[in-house]
């Protein structure tokens, strides 16, 4: 065998160690699959974000028809329906009928959990209308998945005007 | 003559060999430098479509009516009046005249008015959506039932 030929079978065996080298190496790294879930607590902080929308809406609404459950006890709608209202002993009515509609709040969002502030209830006269302000400390949200907190600012201002009395007053003296 | 086509033959396979080491090291390079033999998903949280169709039911339940009441307002009169329900259909399918994402307005999606988890009214077309594509909100009630309005749509 002259030289060239030994360095052929020289390399023909390092060819076959490399070979078998491969082979083991392509066997441990063979295709891995990799996941990455993303976006789960960005859908969670913007579940909190339209939970605290929802309940803003929810006292909206409760304190529309605290309002208009209280007068249809004593008012008729039509124009300047709220004229004759006294609001030292209309006050208080209404925030007992708004305290209940309040506890009665339960989240569809399952994983949420809601705290109410005291509310403070102020109602003004206005022509054909009556306007609910609402204070208190912000709406504390709290979720049971990676334990975020939110606060919705607690204050509203909403107006039940004559025209919308009407519409509930067709029901509420039903409910009497 | 003989001698020199031998050794081309031998260089040729020399090459060959070469050549088949050089590829190995390569393709091992590739791999060390995660190349396509890792598969890599990217999974966008499965919420995303209920937090979508949460927005698009706040945003129906915000809108006013003709009356100038909200739909939530509607919706808490109409649970507690049977008379009033085909005024509730009609503006609810008038709202929704204009209920798109992006260009496209979307035909098929219904509302349903729960009470005590009872459904006293449907609206739309729809008959069924998938779980994340299914949104309920509380309204407050009349009488001491619970209210829910669950809205669902085809994205």
């Amino acid at each position: 065998m002259n030289k060239r030929g030994t360095w052929l079978v020289y390399l023909a065996i390092l060819f076959i160690v490399i070979i078998g080298f491969a082979a083991i190496f392509l066997k441990n790294f063979e295709a891995q699959e990799i996941t990455f879930k993303t976006g789960e607590k960005q859908a969670q902080l913007l579940s909190t974000y339209t939970e605290s929308e929802a309940i803003r809406e929810y006292v909206k609404d409760s304190a529309q028809l605290a309002v208009a459950k209280t007068a249809s006890i004593d008012f008729e709608s039509g124009e300047n329906c709220f004229a004759n209202l006294t609001l030292k002993s209309f006050s208080p009515k209404v925030k007992d009928e708004f305290n209940i509609l309040l506890l009665d709040y339960k989240s569809p969002r399952l994983t949420f959990n809601v705290d109410f502030p005291e509310y403070e209830l102020r109602i003004s006269n206005a022509e054909n209308a009556l306007i609910t302000e609402g204070f208190g400390e912000d709406i504390l949200i709290t979720s049971d998945i990676n334990g975020i907190k939110y606060k919705a600012s607690a204050y509203f201002k909403e107006e039940l005007t004559c025209l919308e009395y009407a519409e509930y007053l067709k029901v509420l003296k039903d409910a009497q | 003559m003989a001698m020199n086509k031998r050794g081309v033959i031998e260089d040729l396979m020399a090459f060959l060999v070469v050549f088949v080491i050089m590829s190995i090291i390569f393709l091992i390079v590739v791999t060390l430098s995660g190349g396509s033999l890792v598969k890599v998903d990217l999974v966008i949280d499965e919420n995303t479509g209920s937090n979508v169709c949460d927005q698009d039911l706040l945003g129906y339940l915000r809108a006013a009516t003709s009356t100038n009441l909200k739909f939530s307002q509607l919706a808490t009169i109409t649970a507690y009046n049977p008379d009033a329900k085909e005024n509730f259909e009609l503006e609810t399918n008038a709202s929704f005249e204009k209920f798109k994402r992006g260009d496209e307005t979307r035909q098929k999606w219904y509302i349903h008015l729960l009470e005590d988890n009872q459904i006293i009214l449907k609206v739309g077309t729809l008959q069924q959506a998938s779980l994340q594509d299914i949104c309920r909100q509380k309204i407050p009630s009349i009488s001491n039932k619970d209210l829910v309005v669950e809205m669902g749509v085809e994205y």
